[in-house]
């Protein structure tokens, strides 16, 4: 296989949920064409945006991961090979959006932009996620720009248009700049730093420490603190962000003359958390290593305090999630939205984060299975978020296919931990030489 | 006899269809020092993390203090310090925060011991434990192990990461901590000659079983390397009993042998009609020569 080619099957295929969601979009994508229907179509087609959206994510961290060692200097035509890897899987993702464009035979928008939008999600996405693999801070002064294209063609087309301007035009014209001035740093750059975007910032750092506890620990808390890695806090500092949040959810509901559809806002965006919750609960899983020789507990124990510390985490986001949701969505305090929405984020968050739990010995086939009914309940979520309102029994069925699938991973989690193996399930390492403080 | 502090019998472990250890058989008593040995990848972390209970034996068992480890009661588990081949401080604290933490499980902690450690090996306490360096690290996960003064400490790999100094001061408290009470002391090191320094026994893991378990003393004197010029040539194969290693060249060879007695010197001279010289062996003569 070519290094290019090597690279593009990389970019697709490094991480194991990459793969495994990569098996399930591609049986989705043959049933859909097998069987076709619109509704159908549309649900089966959800994976694929997944493994796709997946990818593009994660193309950017994977770029300076591979181009930031030494040693790879020394390889033969690296940064050029690199360059010609990049460009393939970026054409790669954005095929399937040119062909739907180009044979959908209704279009929402003028043909530009279903050439031009894709090309400036993913360039702004790629480019956004390399500088904040390189530094955090950078990185989140990037994100206000990603809101911004996402934003632009609601927003925007007719100012451009009254000024005569073709707006796709320009900013094709202004991505193909961006990625050549992107090839020729990227080709002259002496060293690319490596992703260090958990190096500590010591004023963020500073400011961190102002709210740890002062008095003694008890042992349940010192617990925690392995759990969770961090010191205790006190409660103000829960509330601080959460009284940022919540807030902007209603200024932005006010603000925001063309909001996303009800459905979409109470039952889509909770989708989002789902990823975090798997990744956070199988965090604080891999961390109850550290207190197997401290604690008394059995192998039981563990699990039980592994999901308290999960519980308190899921729970908190799920009241600040509902209420910024439910901001969003009307403009006052609705009772009812709130209540649907924190439905949402608690089940889907339980689900998540029991999957996380779940998940200690490698990708059995039980985990494939809860993957693809957390994937079927997201594939629902989206193919709802197009409807003007949400029925009642659909919202039912999914909080009951969440339901059952918290029930489902817990009662394994629990078998698993019996005989969970900490010499393999341990935490994960970073490299803390790259995270230190730059003198 | 009194109980052994640890006690492994058949230990067997394999992830998957790979085996890495088969049938370990072997115990520790109050006040032993063992040294474990074996090359990369021969199964001393998990032997150690099996023994601890962190991970299941695939058959056999382990104990400590007569409990399984797998169901290890809080009172065995106070009694046991481990210091990880990778460590396990929490990035985000610093040492200050780690230390209270970690005193916060222990009804007995040695502050003044902590306190005095901490000061010799220059550790930066109130620094965030990501920005030390690795034997900064390496030195504050020590600390954690030694201060709630346990009777079993566990310590894997512990001086890969630090400088002669801070080594020479790690070995000196292993001795401490070994001389005050009955306290056992297990570790696996790839210095060899830290090794030789501290241990008074030895256990060599060799294709997941032990090549070696017993006293270092008597494991030196019991392996030499044998170096013999003969008067005429020799056969390919020499019948040296307890052969562990030989290399033949014509009328020369060298032979490294085991289970061996100086009253065999003689002997053996007369049969093989040659000059026979030995050679008693360092450790890590005796680590090279059993992995040849």
């Amino acid at each position: 296989m070519s290094a290019v080619a090597r690279l593009w099957w990389t970019y697709f295929t490094l991480f194991p949920i990459q793969r495994w969601i990569g098996v399930i979009a591609a049986a989705s994508l043959l049933f859909a064409l097998l069987f076709p229907g619109p509704f159908t179509f549309f649900v089966l087609l959800v994976p694929v945006v997944i493994f796709l959206f997946t990818t593009v994510s994660l193309i950017g961290f994977l770029l300076r991961r591979l181009s930031s060692p030494r040693t790879h200097r020394f390889l033969p035509h690296f940064r050029s090979k690199m360059l010609a890897g990049l460009l393939s899987t970026i054409v790669t993702v954005l095929l399937p959006w040119f062909i739907v464009w180009i044979i959908a035979p209704a279009q929402a928008v003028p043909s530009g932009w279903g050439f031009a939008f894709p090309v400036a999600i993913v360039s702004t996405v790629v480019l956004g996620t390399f500088v904040m693999a390189g530094s955090m801070v950078r990185g989140l002064l990037i994100l206000p720009a990603l809101f911004v294209v996402d934003r632009v063609p609601v927003v925007v087309p007719a100012l451009f248009a009254d000024a005569g301007v073709q707006l796709p035009l320009t900013i094709g014209v202004l991505c193909a700049a961006t990625w050549l001035a992107f090839g020729i740093w990227y080709w002259r750059v002496p060293r690319i730093a490596p992703a260090d975007w958990l190096r500590p910032n010591s004023r963020l750092q500073h400011f961190d420490s102002l709210f740890d506890k002062r008095e003694a620990l008890t042992r349940d808390k010192a617990g925690g603190v392995y759990l969770t890695g961090r010191f205790p806090k006190r409660t103000l500092y829960r509330l601080l962000p959460a009284a940022i949040v919540v807030p902007s959810g209603f200024a932005i509901g006010n603000f925001w003359a063309d909001p996303l559809p009800t459905p979409a806002l109470l039952l889509g965006v909770p989708i989002l958390l789902l990823f975090m919750n798997i990744i956070l609960a199988n965090r604080i899983a891999r961390r109850a290593r550290l207190l197997w020789l401290k604690r008394g507990h059995s192998r039981a124990d563990s699990f039980l305090e592994s999901e308290r510390e999960t519980q308190r985490m899921y729970f908190w986001n799920a009241i600040v999630t509902a209420l910024w949701l439910s901001g969003l969505a009307y403009p006052e305090l609705q009772w009812h939205a709130l209540l649907w929405a924190f439905a949402f984020c608690l089940t889907g968050g339980a689900f998540a984060c029991y999957l996380g739990l779940m998940h200690t010995r490698g990708f059995k086939p039980l985990d494939v299975a809860a993957i693809g009914a957390l994937t079927v309940s997201v594939g629902v979520a989206v193919a709802a978020m197009f409807l003007e309102t949400l029925p009642l029994n659909t919202a039912l069925a999914v909080l009951a296919f969440h339901i059952a699938g918290a029930w489902g991973c817990r009662a394994v989690s629990r078998r698993r931990w019996e005989q969970i193996d900490w010499l393999v399930f341990r935490p994960l390492r970073l490299p803390f030489q790259g995270m230190r403080e730059r003198s | 006899m009194t109980q052994p502090l640890v006690n492994v019998r058949e230990l067997a472990k394999s992830f998957g269809a790979k085996s890495v250890l088969n049938g370990i058989s072997a115990a520790a008593q109050a006040g032993d020092i063992i040294g474990v040995l074996g090359k990369n990848g021969a199964g001393k972390t998990t032997l150690l993390e099996v023994l601890l209970g962190l991970s299941p034996p695939s058959s056999g068992s382990a104990e400590i203090l007569g409990e399984n480890s797998l169901q290890l009661s809080e009172a065995v588990k106070a009694q046991i310090g481990f210091v990880p081949q990778q460590d396990e401080l929490v990035d985000l604290l610093t040492g200050t925060q780690q230390l209270k933490v970690t005193a916060a499980f222990y009804r007995r902690w040695d502050r003044e011991l902590v306190d005095r450690l901490s000061a010799e090996w220059q550790i930066p306490l109130t620094r965030r434990i990501q920005t030390l360096s690795v034997g900064e690290r390496q030195k504050l996960s020590l600390l954690l192990a030694l201060g709630h003064q346990p009777l079993l400490l566990v310590l894997d790999e512990p001086v890969a990461s630090l400088d002669p100094i801070a080594r020479r001061g790690f070995i000196r408290q292993i001795l401490d901590v070994a001389d005050s009470g009955n306290r056992t002391v297990l570790f696996s090191s790839h210095i060899v000659s830290d090794l030789e320094r501290v241990a008074n026994k030895v256990w060599i893991i060799k294709d997941g079983a032990l090549a070696w378990q017993g006293d270092l003393d008597a494991l030196k004197e019991s392996v030499v390397r044998l170096h013999i010029r003969a008067r005429k040539e020799l056969p390919a194969a020499l019948a040296v009993p307890h052969q562990m290693s030989s290399r033949i060249d014509g009328r020369h060879a060298t032979v490294a042998v085991t289970h061996w007695r100086h009253e065999q010197t003689a002997s053996l001279a007369a049969d093989l009609d040659a000059d026979l010289e030995v050679e008693n062996l360092g450790l890590e003569d005796i680590f090279v020569e059993l992995h040849r």
